[in-house]
């Protein structure tokens, strides 16, 4: 049996193992668990403001409608499912979120520059100016994200949906959407220069 | 998107920087979602209190063989009804086809409208349409071509607008010109009486009914769907299916409440304005990010309630009709018709409350409910103050465009009656943005992408937010 964690404090460290802990609907607000282990942890409905969880494995975490605005630079978050969680301004600079699941994710203003999004599914996704800089979204599901103000500098984009997604005011310079369906996109006031647009599907949107 | 096709034309009418024009956003849609969307608008005609013309494309004259049955009743209620397709084997020997107000028009193969899906539905009282264009194989890309015919992918847009019907009417009469010139002469006459009878009746029909009829068979749709799903169908391909239904039952209210705005020549912003307001309200008072998406979606959504007609923008110190009504003695909550409609769609249960209490008063004199305090829902209370201030606001540019301090004098207004009106706390937040407003801050007012319409609705969006107090 699990000792509670909260009884607890000592086991949440920096470099922690708390490998498929349940850890649904606490409060850990301000942790330090730096390159800690969670592999497989339940973190739905936690609150992990000001977080420290850079370098930790989070691996197939859930963290449905939880509230991580945190420091998660450099985190394995692979094939983790953030559902409707509450990711704004957080840092995932260098973050892998490989097939994770961010299906209407808050994600306004998060750090994603140089993060691994490849297969995610981020469908109805808020990313509202968040920094995509280098980001690679090859394959990822954008279905009706909003991406406005988003920069995108420099993104991979290839192959990805982004049906419907909105796109206004991103800054999508020398980003790569070759093979991407930007079908019924909006790309009111983007910047596209340089962007490599073979293969894509521009069709229904405002700009093409 | 094909040259010369209807669709093509009238975006490049609307291509930003036409003066009068807004550009037009097109969302997808599947076949499944646009049998559902038709068949619901054009029924509407059989209850239409005057007689439309009707102009569709269908593409190809088998898909009108499938449906001229249900257009003999429909041509019995109409004007006129103009059929264009690509004719195939018995397309005009159809007893519908004989009718005398029916007119078919065979589409050469190579004409880019037999690509098109369109209804277009023009009465003095009632007017709707759906503009689509079907996917080339191309376009599909690496998600391949459809396997299922309920599948196949379109796109373009619908509305209830008017205005934006009759300009697509008659892009379609000048279509029609050469096929048949005297064709379209007499629509031509058909689409000014319209015009004119519309401008001189103002009555027109329900669009709560016609919006609830939508979502009712879209709603219909969704239950087919999972009702077939026993065969060997990807979920995946369920789930696509599924998600533009919804997606088209939210975009329903959304249009209907794009009417409200657009017909109010003061204050045609107000939807997105008191949305993103209300989203930087919630953002001080650090509410967390489901009940700011609520927040935004009832804003969006809060110019379905009625009361919002019955009032004139220069009237704003009492915003609402029951502010004006002495008896406080009402035996139960007033329906209030607006939220009645999206009680039709029970993912948004929470956003009809919300909109049905904005009339709240702090003090517990307000209507419908009586509610006193933090027994009001706090989006109601939020929304309330924001749809006050915004009003104000709105007076205060359309009286003085050049005086830089709309905010502060519409932030006085609301603070005269605060303790008996209003939440103290909102007025104090409010008074935090204003101050912001004065040293610069600026928030960018958005209309909203109306074909993403689904993303706005998460669960918290059906909660329930009376059952659980007493």
């Amino acid at each position: 049996m699990t000792e509670p964690l909260l009884t607890n404090p000592t086991k949440l460290l920096p470099g922690a193992a708390l490998e498929e802990e349940d850890l649904s609907g606490q409060n850990l607000h301000g942790v330090n668990l730096a390159g800690a282990r969670l592999i497989g942890a339940d973190l739905s409905r936690s609150t992990l403001t000001g977080a420290s969880l850079d370098g930790a494995n989070l691996a197939s975490c859930q963290f449905i409608a939880a509230d991580v605005r945190a420091n998660l630079m450099g985190a394995n978050l692979m094939q983790a499912d953030l559902s409707e969680a509450d990711l704004r301004g957080a840092n995932l600079r260098g973050a892998n979120l490989m097939r994770s699941r961010l299906h209407q994710t808050a994600l306004a203003g998060a750090f994603l520059s140089g993060a691994n999004l490849m297969g995610g599914n981020l469908q109805g996704a808020d990313l509202r100016g968040a920094d995509l800089r280098g980001a690679n979204l090859s394959g990822a599901n954008l279905q009706g994200a909003n991406l406005m103000q988003a920069d995108l500098q420099g993104a991979i984009v290839t192959e990805a949906n982004l049906e419907e997604a909105n796109l206004q005011g991103a800054n999508l310079a020398g980003a790569n959407f070759a093979g991407a369906s930007l079908l019924c996109a909006e790309l009111e006031y983007s910047n596209l220069d340089g962007a490599n647009l073979a293969g894509a599907c521009l069709v229904g949107t405002v700009k093409a | 998107m094909l040259e010369g096709s209807i669709l093509y034309q009238l975006k490049v009418a609307h291509q930003p920087g036409q003066v009068g024009k807004r550009p037009l956003n097109f969302g997808v849609y599947y076949k499944n979602t646009l049998v559902a969307l038709c068949h619901a608008l054009e029924d509407c005609i059989l209850e239409c209190q005057s007689q439309p013309l009707v102009i569709t494309a269908f593409q190809r004259g088998k898909w009108y063989l499938e449906e001229a049955d249900r257009y003999a009743d429909l041509a019995a209620r109409s004007q006129q009804v103009v059929i264009m397709a690509a004719p195939d084997a018995g397309f005009t020997e159809h007893p519908t086809s004989q009718r005398e107000n029916v007119e078919l028009v065979s589409l050469r193969a190579d004409d880019p409208v037999a690509q098109e899906w369109h209804l277009m539905i023009l009465a003095p009282t009632y007017a709707a349409m759906v503009l689509c264009q079907e996917l080339m194989s191309e376009d599909y890309g690496v998600q391949g071509l459809p396997t299922q015919d309920l599948e196949r992918k379109f796109y373009g847009f619908w509305t209830f607008e008017s205005n934006l019907v009759q300009e697509t009417i008659e892009l379609a009469i000048a279509h029609i010109e050469p096929y048949n010139p005297s064709l379209a002469a007499k629509l031509k006459t058909q689409v000014q009486q319209i015009a004119q009878a519309q401008t001189q009746t103002q009555v027109r029909d329900d669009l709560g009914m016609i919006v609830s009829r939508v979502v009712d068979y879209l709603q219909s749709s969704q239950l087919d769907l999972n009702g077939n799903s026993t065969q060997h169908q990807a979920d995946a391909y369920l789930a696509s299916l599924d998600t533009n239904l919804i997606a088209n039952e939210v975009q329903a209210f959304l249009r209907m409440a794009q009417l409200t705005d657009q017909a109010d020549q003061l204050n045609p912003n107000a939807a997105a304005e008191v949305a993103t307001l209300a989203e930087a309200i919630g953002q001080l008072l650090n509410l967390p990010v489901w009940q700011l998406n609520r927040l935004r979606l009832a804003g969006l959504l809060h110019r379905l309630a009625p009361l919002q007609q019955s009032q004139t923008v220069l009237t704003a110190s009492t915003f609402g009709r029951y502010a004006d009504d002495d008896s406080n003695t009402a035996p139960s909550c007033p329906l209030i018709p607006g939220a009645q409609v999206l009680r039709t769609m029970p993912q948004l249960r929470a956003i009809a409350t919300i909109i049905t209490h904005l009339t709240e008063h702090w003090s517990g004199s307000g209507q419908p409910g009586n509610l006193a305090g933090d027994a009001i829902p706090l989006e109601s209370r939020i929304l309330g103050l924001l749809i006050e201030f915004q009003q104000h606001l709105a007076i205060a540019r359309q009286q003085h465009p050049d005086r830089p301090d709309h905010a502060i004098t519409a932030l006085a207004a609301c603070q005269q009656d605060s303790s008996d009106r209003w939440d103290p706390k909102l007025i104090e937040t409010l008074a935090l943005l204003v101050g912001g407003f004065q040293q610069g801050l600026q928030l960018p007012v958005n209309s909203p992408k109306i074909s993403a319409g689904l993303w706005m609705i998460d669960s918290h969006c059906a909660d329930d937010l009376y059952e659980v107090t007493p």
